[in-house]
This record gives C-alpha cells, sequence and structure tokens, in this order.
C-alpha cells in the first residue's frame, strides 16, 4: 500500500489484517513506490494518487512500463474523485478505482474481485 | 421840401413865366420894339397891366390849388396814417404767426416738407433737416427727388407724385417711401401728404408729413419672421389653455390634433385636460410620449403662469426610439450574456474551491471511516451506547462523504458543454441508473414520451445529472412504492400570447417553443414551508438519511447552465410531487 497518509494506511492494515488472510507492507514515501515493488513484489499493491513526493498517476506508469512489475494487480484509492483521473488509471492498465473514504468492506471486495481474476 | 415853397417857387416861376410870355407876344403880334425892351425898359402900359393881370390871376388860381391839393395830401396822409395804424397789429400778428407757424414746425416730431407742383422743396422744418442730414438752405429750392430719393425708387415715387398732383390718387393720402439721408444710409418713411391748392382748386403745392418707420418695419419684419418661427418648427408645438382649450398649434402638429379631432379653440381631449391641469398645479414641467399614426411623440410641457397656459414642444422620437428600442435589446443581450458569462466565471472559480476542498476532506475523511471501523470491529462485544457511537460517527462521516461528493458535483458545472442530443435516450440512460431503487422500493416507471421530438442543446452528463436527481427525490418521497411518471413534450407559446407580444413588442419571443420534461411521483408531496426553499443549498428534510440538500440546488444550477426553466410543486390534485423542467430548443 503506497501512501503518505501514514495513519490512515495503518489502520487499513490493521481492518484488513483483521478482516482477512492479508499482509499488508506499507510504503509511505511514493519515490521509493517502485523499488519497493520490485524488491517486495507483491500481489496486489493499493496506489495513492495525491501524494507530496510523486504522482500516483506516474508510479502506475512506471510499474506498468517495468518488466518486474507490470504484472502486479494495482487498485488505485485516493481522494481524488475525478473522471479524467479515472480514465487516466484505466488508460494505465489500473485493475479498479476506489475513492476515499471507503469502507473496509468495499475494499475487502475489490481486493478480492482483482485477485481472483488473476 | 415843404408845400409853402413848394407852392412859392411854383408862383416865382409862372409869373416869370407869365412876364417873359407877354413879352413875347407883344414882340410877334405888336412888334413894338426889341425883345429885350419889351421885357425890361419899355413895356407898354397895357402890357403891364395885362402881364399883372395874368400874374394875379394865375398866382390866385395857383393859391387855390395848391390850397385844395394840400389840403387833399393831408387827408391823404391822415387816411394813410389810419391805415397805417389799422395795418400794423395785423402785420405783426401775421409775422407772429409766421414765426410760430415756423416754431410750431420746428417743434413737431415729425418731418414737415413743402413741395412744388416740381417737387422742389419750398419749406422743411427742423426735424426735417436733423433726419435727412441737410441745413435748411442746403435743402429750399432743390428737388426731392434728387435729394433723397433712391435711384431705383425715383420712377415709382415721380409716378405717385404725379398722381396725386393730378388728384387721380385722392383717396390715398398715407404711403410710403425708402429715402436715403445725407450720409447714405436707406431709412423708410410714412407720408401724410396734403394737398395745398390755388384759387382756382388747382394743387399747386403738397404738404408732406413723414415718419422714420425704418426701426418699426424692422421691428415688424422680426416680430413677423419671429412668429412664424413656431409655424416654420418642424417638429409639433402647441399651447394649450389652462381650460383645455387648444390655443395655437402649428402644422407640424396636425396628426396629434387630427387624432384629437380638436380645431384651435376647441377643447383637448380630457386626459390631457387633466395633464394640463397637473402641470399647470404643479408648475413643473412634464415629459409625456405619445403615440399617433405609427409614429412616437415626445412632449415637454411647459407650464406658464401669467398667462396661464401650457406650451408643449414636441419632437419626432420615432426612429430615436426604434433605435433605442434595438439598442436596448442589444444591451440587454450582452448584459445576459455579460452575466452569464460571470456566472459561469464564478461558477469556475466555486468549483475550483469546492473539488479541493472536497479533496482535501476527503482524505481525513478516509481515516475517520477506517478508524470508526477498526475500533467497531474490537468492540464488538462492548458497551451498547459505544456500539451505538461508534455508529453514529460512521453515518455522520458518510453523510459528510455525501456532501462532499455533491460539492463535487457542483464543482463539475463549470466543465459543461453543449451538444444537440435526443432527449429520451437520456432520460433512458437516468432511468437506467435509478433503477434498481425504484425496484426496490415497488415504484412503477411510466413513461409518456412525445413522437419526433427535435434534439435538444444539452450537456448529456449534466442533464443525466439532474433526472438523476429528480428521480431519486421522488423515489425517496415514496417508501412505501407508488408511480413515478416521467412525460415529455414540446410546448408552443400560445397564439394570443404572441399576438399580446406583438402588441407589447419584445413581451414574447416569437421563437419560446421549449421542450418539457415533466416528472411526477405519487409520494406524499411538500409542505408550504418546503416548497419554497427546495433550491436552497443544504436545505433537506433528509439529514438523517443522508440527505445533503444539495441535490435540487445542483439541478436549478445545471438548468440555469442550459437558459431552462425548472419548477417543483405540489400535483394540482395533491398527492405528489411535480418537477417540470423546459429547455431551450
Ligand atoms: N419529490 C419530492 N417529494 C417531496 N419532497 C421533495 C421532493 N423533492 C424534493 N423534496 C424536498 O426538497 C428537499 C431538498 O431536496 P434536495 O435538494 O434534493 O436535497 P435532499 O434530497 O438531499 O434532501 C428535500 O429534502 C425534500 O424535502
Ligand atoms: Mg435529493
Amino acid at each position: 500500500m503506497v501512501d503518505d497518509e501514514e495513519t490512515f494506511a495503518k489502520i487499513v492494515k490493521m481492518n484488513l489484517e483483521q478482516a482477512g488472510e492479508y499482509e499488508v507492507i506499507i510504503e509511505s514515501r511514493a519515490s521509493k513506490a517502485v523499488a519497493c515493488a520490485m524488491s517486495i513484489n507483491p500481489d496486489l499493491i493499493l496506489l495513492d494518487i495525491m501524494m507530496p513526493e510523486k504522482d500516483g498517476l506516474e508510479i502506475l506508469e512506471a510499474l506498468k512500463k517495468n518488466k518486474k512489475t507490470v504484472s502486479i494487480p494495482v487498485i488505485m484509492m485516493t481522494a481524488v474523485d475525478d473522471d479524467r483521473a479515472k480514465i487516466k488509471a484505466a488508460e494505465r492498465y489500473s485493475e479498479g478505482y476506489i475513492v476515499k473514504p471507503v469502507t473496509t468492506q468495499l475494499l475487502k471486495e475489490t481486493i478480492d474481485k482483482v485477485l481472483t481474476r488473476r | 421840401m415843404k408845400p409853402k415853397y413848394k407852392t412859392l417857387t411854383i408862383l416865382l416861376v409862372s409869373s416869370i413865366f407869365i412876364w417873359i410870355a407877354g413879352a413875347f407876344f407883344d414882340r410877334i403880334v405888336f412888334n413894338q420894339g426889341s425883345f429885350t425892351n419889351l421885357l425890361f425898359f419899355h413895356v407898354p402900359v397895357y402890357s403891364i397891366f395885362l402881364r399883372v393881370i395874368l400874374i394875379a390871376f394865375s398866382t390866385i388860381f395857383i393859391l387855390y390849388v395848391s390850397q385844395t391839393s394840400e389840403n387833399q395830401l393831408l387827408k391823404i396822409a391822415t387816411l394813410k396814417k389810419e391805415q397805417e395804424n389799422f395795418l400794423k397789429p395785423i402785420r405783426e400778428r401775421l409775422h407772429r404767426e409766421e414765426n410760430m407757424v415756423e416754431a410750431y414746425l420746428d417743434v413737431v416730431d415729425a418731418i414737415v416738407i413743402v413741395l412744388d407742383a416740381e417737387g422742389r422743396i419750398l419749406l422743411v422744418n427742423r426735424k426735417g433737416c436733423e433726419f435727412f442730414g441737410y441745413t435748411k438752405n442746403e435743402l429750399i429750392n432743390k428737388s426731392c427727388f434728387d435729394i433723397f430719393i433712391p435711384n431705383s425708387m425715383k420712377n415709382d415715387v415721380r409716378e405717385l407724385f404725379d398722381d396725386f398732383l393730378s388728384g387721380r390718387s385722392a383717396g390715398v393720402n398715407d404711403f410710403e417711401t425708402p429715402v436715403l439721408v445725407k450720409n447714405g444710409q436707406e431709412k423708410i418713411i410714412l407720408w401724410n401728404k396734403r394737398p395745398l391748392s390755388n384759387d382756382s382748386g388747382q394743387i399747386v403745392n403738397i404738404l408732406c408729413s413723414g415718419r422714420d418707420v425704418t426701426e418699426q418695419r424692422k421691428i415688424e419684419k422680426d416680430v413677423k419672421s419671429l412668429a412664424s418661427f413656431s409655424s416654420e418648427n418642424p417638429q409639433p408645438s402647441l399651447r394649450i389653455a389652462a381650460d383645455g382649450k387648444l390655443i395655437y398649434a402649428n402644422a407640424a402638429s396636425l396628426p396629434l390634433t387630427v387624432s384629437w379631432g380638436t380645431n384651435i379653440g376647441d377643447y383637448v381631449p380630457d386626459q390631457w385636460r387633466h395633464l394640463i391641469k397637473e402641470v399647470l398645479s404643479s408648475g413643473l414641467r412634464e415629459n409625456v410620449e405619445v403615440e399617433c399614426k405609427g409614429r412616437v411623440y415626445s412632449f415637454i410641457m411647459v407650464p406658464l403662469k401669467e398667462p396661464h397656459y401650457v406650451n408643449m414642444y414636441g419632437r419626432d422620437i420615432t426612429e430615436y426610439k426604434r433605435a433605442s428600442d434595438s439598442l436596448q435589446k442589444a444591451y440587454k443581450e450582452l448584459k445576459e450574456a455579460q452575466s452569464h458569462l460571470i456566472q459561469s466565471e464564478k461558477m469556475r472559480v466555486v468549483g475550483m474551491m469546492a473539488s479541493g476542498v472536497a479533496h482535501e476532506l476527503k482524505n481525513p475523511l478516509a481515516t475517520l471511516l477506517q478508524g470508526i471501523e477498526f475500533v467497531s470491529e474490537n468492540v464488538k462485544n462492548g458497551d451498547k451506547n459505544v456500539i451505538s457511537i461508534l455508529a453514529s460517527m460512521k453515518e455522520a462521516v458518510t453523510r459528510s462523504d455525501g456532501i462532499v461528493r455533491d460539492l463535487l458535483d457542483f464543482s463539475r458545472l463549470s466543465m459543461t458543454k453543449l451538444h444537440r442530443e435526443e432527449i429520451h435516450s437520456l432520460i433512458e440512460r437516468a432511468i437506467s441508473l435509478i433503477k434498481p431503487q425504484a425496484i426496490g422500493n415497488k415504484i412503477a416507471i411510466i413513461k409518456d414520451f412525445g413522437n419526433d421530438l427535435p434534439k435538444v442543446n444539452v450537456d448529456r452528463i449534466r442533464i443525466e445529472q439532474v433526472l438523476v436527481n429528480l428521480f431519486l427525490n421522488a423515489i425517496q418521497a415514496m417508501p412505501s412504492g407508488g408511480e413515478l411518471k416521467i412525460s415529455t413534450y414540446i410546448k408552443d407559446t400560445p397564439k394570443d400570447l404572441i399576438e399580446a407580444g406583438k402588441e407589447k413588442k419584445g413581451f414574447v419571443k416569437i421563437d419560446d417553443r421549449k421542450m418539457i420534461i415533466c416528472i411526477e411521483d405519487t409520494g406524499k408531496g411538500m409542505s408550504e414551508s418546503v416548497v419554497d426553499k427546495v433550491f436552497d443549498p443544504f436545505f433537506t428534510t433528509k439529514r438523517g438519511s443522508g440527505g445533503t440538500g444539495l441535490g435540487l440546488f445542483i439541478v436549478k444550477n445545471i438548468v440555469d447552465l442550459h437558459e431552462g426553466t425548472i419548477e417543483i410543486k405540489n400535483k394540482d390534485n395533491g398527492g405528489g410531487v411535480k418537477a417540470t423542467i423546459g429547455l431551450r430548443l
């Protein structure tokens, strides 16, 4: 999970791990996101868009251009509720788009849907 | 010489003559000696005797004659004296009168001239001299034609003069001529002429008295031209008396007076009489506009106290009016376009603000929601109060998120782009979005679409947003089921309104045709206090169940952006709400 809002990320991690068989690793520095993904090679990435160091959509592009990370599904989880951002994310092959605030229920459903599609 | 000496001298001379004649007689008839002797020395006695007798007789005769002539002379002298005494006062009076006449003539404030039959000046008074600028001597015995009749007029005046002399123009006593004075100025004189005849009744002299009317004629001319000033005015001007009688109206006022049916001296129509009264009593000028025979006049009504009447000065402002009307229309359109522009610019700024605020709020809301969920999960079996508070907190977050979402919707209005769209496909799409809720609430959807409706110029997404909002409100108003009816049709401007519009000019646009979309529900309707506020932002009666009060606010804004109309009110027969949207075609 790439999100600069650490408190938020921590609570999401706790909620998800409590709700099911998930292990959540948090990277709060956007600039480190791609490297982190490369080293961990997670099953799925939750990616914020508005972050101070780097734009989430740029990270998405980098991830999808990187051979090592291209196959990792990415769900955008962001406060940006904007059609253009949604379209951009879809064009860069994100697998889902969740607008904050989001219930754990919806988050879990979306994650499971993407993972089972794999 | 005294008569006495005269007589003595005559006596002496006659005596000497008689003596000499005697001597001469004696020499020639009797031849009695030389002449000298007969004269002095040897005078015969008979001759002396005869001569003395003769001398005595002649003396007696002469004395007698002289005596009587002396008496006669004396008589004559006394007579003469008497005559002299008698004539003197008469002469004096005559002389005095002569002087008086001249003095009179001199003080008369008119030019007095006496002309002879040739037109020569016999007499002229002081005023005449002053007027013409000559001395008396310069004028007397000169021909008036030479001195002061301008060349161009000479023949005419001469003719007049001859007519007068011959007595042909006996009735005409006054006439006017231009004259030249010494300094070359031309003046006009009004003459009054009087013939002066001799004993046989022939007109020999003419007495003329003249008045300088140059200034008067000039003033009269000015007055005349001033008087025609108003009648020459191409714009209407009228004068109406306090009692409403038309005193004066120039030619340009004819259309108005004809339409009134009022001639000069008649009363003007009642409404004008009232106006005249008002203007006079207030003493203030009043501007009025009058339409008459397709022309529009603007009148300024000027009340005058002394004498009591109102002057009306008009101006034909038809063209001006036409121009100003179209200018006003253009201005209104410009103003509308401008306010539209300002409005949309405002919307853009507000939109930017709203989207910024929305995004900033969404992150803390996300944290809150996650936190509440975590806590809820971990106090599942805890205090009931804690659980219910957590539930309320979650609801509050959801509502806040709803508001933020609506704000974002609102912020997107600035990006409205119009395209020609088929309205029914738009409605169908909106219906498909709310269908699940409608079915869930046992609500039947009834469609009553008009045939062959034209396309409308709209932003598809926004109008869908409008429809969805209205549908959702309808569904929310019918929690236990009902009917949602959607109808579309074209509303033509009613014929009578078009006619009225034509008359009132610009009252109704002929292209006032509208596409109407009607959404009706069978819900509980709205109370009076709600009806007025439905479009207010954040006004909601559904606060507890996720209402934000922004739905209809956004709807109204979207419709405004389309320059459309929207009306939401209870159905006439009660039992539900009817929302009517009108879109421009
Ligand atoms: N179809 C309807 N029937 C009854 N009341 C309505 C209807 N539509 C709107 N209202 C009233 O108008 C208010 C404002 O509506 P809206 O602006 O959409 O906000 P919200 O739906 O969030 O309350 C509603 O709360 C409701 O009281
Ligand atoms: Mg609503």
